[in-house]
């Protein structure tokens, strides 16, 4: 696993994951609840009554409208992150850095931003199903963890079914919160499903669709035996430039697809290609796209 | 070129690859893919399903094999010889005689001779063969028999219009011993074919015509000839014959030119077939070229201008040696650009390039070199002199020698002459009616003698005008006179053997090379053989140049180092002029044509056969086939 320079890290310090949402958090923390307590953001007033703190009483008001009245503040709790990595064997393609790698580098990247916002984080992996998982970690002291949890994780898995890892996860979890979603989404069950369960279960969902230029752009002409990573099935096929042209509409179909689904269903979706450096992705792609603030 | 031939087993060697690739293309290249779904979807699976599809792959493999076998097919040039239409073995008669310089509308006929040449092959069979002979004085095979159109064209483009007349009857004697052993010969003439009617009725239904060009009118200078005139030392004398092959009257100019000087116009008004002929007189002591030309121009300007040689007179150094002769003395002073000395006995240091005469002196005082004896009083080692002969008169004499030219001596008494015998070195010019010499030359190892055996003051021959003409001669002669063996004119196609003149022979063991200059700059060395050349044959009309090449030999530096061998080419020296000239009526004369042109599907032959147009098809097709299989460059 590649590990992160001091420059980069410092850059992700000045930046947070943006929740359009708020949430009740568990812990004590920078985000903004819909929960009133003790943070620094007014929420509104109420009367006051005998044994309340003083020093919420609103003096101001007192003195113009003769009323005694407590402000109220939005509580800051923290924010449950969950990070779903697709590791079936499609993403072990690529020519220099797989797309799995790049999911890794991205995810862990994305995870270090929760952490320093004092936010719960939770890794999983999956392919058919829920392959591993990290734990609910939090405090930026825990990247190590997400790192090392990071490196120990492998391609495998017969089929890709989203849908499935999901259900499972959700059944397992709790609901809410964001949930960040890197895959190639070559699924062959489809992964509309999936990504409604997500919505039914109040995550605000985050899709980082991942693809390699060979996906993208093949240079493929003339006779192939083609080997489907995942399930092993060989195909005979002539490759015409014709059919090269067809296949990249295809993709642009299939992708631009995607985003729409996403869009309609207010979700947000980042298509980028490995031979894209990650921190680009993450400094400047993310950014612009509004799922970071700060810096 | 057989399939046997490198070429072609390097060809078939091609179909190594070619299977090679075959196999390695049939097995499709292994590649992993995220998911195959897509490709699914946008192209089924394209295995063959029917038993003929199987198949594809070999039938295109047996295709390509077929068209490497086309094309190197193609290579080789196989042969199908028809039983119907067997191999000819033709030759060309390709006449590049001087009328066919003849201008047309577009050109010369030589040049539509050169065209018909070129079609002809072109349109040879791949199992025919070809041979080209020039038919121009004299005939040369230009290219034998060969069935390679490339060897035949480029043979043809070396090809040289000539100045000479046609030798049709040679060439085609040539021509047989060509196909002597070759079976279904033929002989195709090329050209105006002027010289068909010097063939034989037999020769020419040999002879299948090619006949180019047209009938046209011409004038030409068909006889000229320039020559020093004897009875005046700076005169000279031109025989010019203007002959006008025309049904039409013409109007022409005959322009004389010496040494690009204008010398006179003759205007000639000539009237159909009209011979005009001249002998025109002119001085001049400098000699040069002289250029008679017809203004106006014609169709053939090949015989609109011929040239000769004037010869420059110079003085000539006489050195008489007698005791006192009034008739001998007044003949050589009366002769023109002589200087004549006179003296009783010779002198110790003579004049350059002098001429002695001895008139009743001793033959002890013989000086190297020629001599003139006339009157001998004693004998040598090559000759006996005798008791005087009775009565004695001049029977017999030389035709061929020069000293006699224009001079008829017989029946001439000749009293005073003796008995002489003379040795079997001796040529004998004319003889007494004793058998005795009268007049002869004798080589001595120092030099000729010219005897003269009679006296002057007893006989009739010193009042005779015979004899300023037989001092003449005679002077000439011992300037090396008899050296000037040159022709006034040559015509076009001769070939000279030329006699070295005296200052050029070679001693036995010397080698002397000449350079020969063409009237258009081309030079060709000459080496002299028996201090004689053979010049020719003069293809060109002009003046032709021979320069003898100066070299030095065996050049020690300065050192005393010997240099590096080679010998050095010094400034050459000019030998000989000889003028050359077209006077060939035959040739001038355009209205003769050859016999009507032979039925144009005969001499065509055949064209390509069909298989040929297999193989182009051939080449067409690998492509094709190739984008089929491949279907790849589509986009």
């Amino acid at each position: 696993m590649t590990v992160f320079d001091t420059q980069f890290l410092q850059k992700l310090e000045y930046l947070s994951l943006l929740a359009r949402r708020k949430y009740h958090g568990q812990m004590m923390a920078q985000r903004a609840t819909r929960q009133l307590g003790s943070g620094i953001e007014f929420a509104d007033h109420q009367p006051y009554s005998v044994g309340d703190d003083f020093r919420y009483l609103d003096w101001n008001a007192y003195a113009r409208h003769g009323d005694l009245l407590l402000k109220r503040f939005h509580e800051e709790r923290d924010l449950r992150v969950d990070l779903l990595i697709d590791a079936s064997q499609s993403m072990a393609v690529g020519a220099g850095v797989t797309k799995f790698q790049y999911a890794c580098q991205v995810g862990a990247a994305l995870a270090y931003l929760a952490l320093a916002q004092m936010d719960r984080v939770e890794i999983v992996t999956f392919a058919d199903d829920i392959l591993s998982t990290l734990p609910e970690t939090r405090g930026k002291a825990q990247i190590l963890t997400v790192l090392k949890f990071l490196d120990q994780q492998t391609t495998r898995g017969v089929d890709t079914c989203l849908d499935a890892a999901v259900a499972k996860l959700t059944r397992q979890s709790h609901t809410g919160g964001i949930a960040i979603l890197i895959s190639d989404f070559l699924d062959p069950h489809g992964c509309e499903r999936a990504l409604d369960r997500l919505r039914y279960h109040q995550f605000e969902v985050y899709l980082v669709h991942v693809h390699d230029t060979s996906e993208a752009d093949p240079k493929l002409l003339g006779d192939y035996e083609m080997v489907d990573i995942e399930t092993g099935a060989t195909r005979l096929l002539t490759i015409r430039q014709r059919d090269l042209q067809r296949y990249r509409a295809a993709f642009q179909e299939f992708a631009t697809s995607l985003e729409t689904f996403a869009r309609q269903h207010g979700m947000s979706y980042l298509r980028s290609s490995t031979d894209v450096r990650f921190d680009e992705l993450i400094l400047k792609t993310m950014r612009r796209a509004g799922w970071l603030a700060g810096g | 070129m057989h399939l046997g031939s490198p070429i072609s087993l390097l060809g078939m060697l091609l179909a190594i690859p070619l299977v090679a690739l075959f196999f390695l293309r049939i097995k499709p290249r292994r590649v992993q893919v995220a998911t195959a779904r897509m490709w699914h979807i946008l192209m089924p699976q394209s295995r063959p399903r029917q038993w003929w599809s199987k198949l594809r792959d070999p039938l295109f493999l047996l295709l390509q094999l077929l068209l490497l076998a086309l094309l190197v097919g193609s290579l080789v040039e196989p042969q199908y010889v028809d039983p119907a239409h067997p191999p000819l073995n033709r030759v060309v008669l390709l006449d590049n005689s001087a009328s066919m310089a003849a201008k047309t509308e577009d050109g010369t006929v030589w040049a539509d001779a050169l065209a018909a040449t070129v079609r002809m092959i072109e349109h040879l069979r791949p199992e025919d063969r070809l041979a080209i002979i020039t038919t121009a004085r004299p005939p040369r095979i230009l290219q034998g028999l060969t069935s390679s159109k490339q060897q035949l064209k480029q043979q043809l483009s070396l090809a040289r219009q000539s100045a000479a007349s046609s030798a049709l009857p040679q060439a085609l004697a040539l021509a047989d011993k060509l196909v002597a052993h070759a079976d279904h010969a033929e002989a195709w003439a090329i050209g105006d074919n002027q010289s068909a009617k010097g063939l034989s009725a037999d020769e020419s239904r040999r002879i299948q015509w090619l006949t180019v060009g047209k009938r046209q009118d011409n004038t030409a200078i068909e006889q000229f000839q320039v020559r020093r005139m004897v009875d005046d030392p700076i005169g000279f004398e031109v025989l010019v014959r203007v002959q006008h092959f025309a049904e039409s009257p013409r109007d022409v100019n005959l322009q004389l030119t010496l040494g690009g000087e204008l010398l006179d116009v003759v205007p000639l008004s000539l009237q159909p077939n009209e011979t005009w002929q001249d002998v025109l007189t002119y001085t001049s002591e400098a000699g040069g070229e002289l250029v008679a030309e017809l203004t106006g121009g014609d169709a053939l300007p090949l015989d609109d201008r011929v040239v000769g040689i004037v010869p420059p007179r110079d003085k000539r150094q006489v050195v008489l040696v007698t005791s006192g002769s009034y008739y001998l003395e007044r003949v050589l002073r009366s002769l023109p650009a002589v200087e004549l000395t006179v003296t009783d006995r010779l002198p110790d240091s003579l004049p350059q390039d002098a001429r002695v005469i001895f008139h009743r002196q001793s033959l002890a005082q013989k000086p190297p070199g020629r001599s003139m004896w006339i009157d001998l009083v004693d004998s040598n080692d090559a000759m006996q002199l005798g008791e005087v002969l009775p009565q004695p008169w001049i029977v017999q004499q030389a035709e061929s020698s020069r000293l006699l030219t224009h001079l008829d001596l017989r029946q001439l008494p000749v009293p005073g002459a003796r008995q002489l015998i003379l040795s079997e070195s001796a040529q004998v010019l004319a003889s007494a009616d004793e058998g005795s010499a009268v007049l002869a030359t004798i080589q001595q190892p120092d030099g000729e003698l010219l005897l003269v055996n009679l006296s002057l003051e007893q006989g009739e021959l010193a009042w005779r005008t015979a004899f300023p003409l037989l001092m003449t001669h005679a002077v000439d002669w011992l300037g090396g006179g008899d050296d000037d063996t040159l022709p006034a004119s040559l015509a076009a196609g001769d070939t000279l053997h030329w006699p070295l003149p005296r200052g050029s022979r070679a001693t036995d063991d010397d080698v002397r090379s000449f350079t020969l200059t063409a009237p258009n700059g081309e030079t060709q060395t000459l080496v002299a053989v028996n201090n004689e050349l053979v010049i020719g044959p003069f293809d060109q009309v002009g003046v032709w140049a021979v320069r003898e090449e100066m070299q030095l030999r065996d050049v020690v530096s300065s050192g005393g180092e010997a240099d590096d061998g080679g010998a050095t080419p010094q400034a050459d020296s000019e030998v000989a002029h000889f003028a050359c000239n077209l006077v060939n009526a035959t040739e001038s004369d355009l209205r003769s044509h050859g016999p009507t042109m032979s039925p144009q599907h005969e001499y065509f032959g055949h064209r390509r056969p069909l298989w040929f147009y297999g193989i182009l098809a051939g080449i067409v097709l690998l492509p094709v086939e190739w984008w089929l299989y491949q279907r790849r460059w589509v986009g």
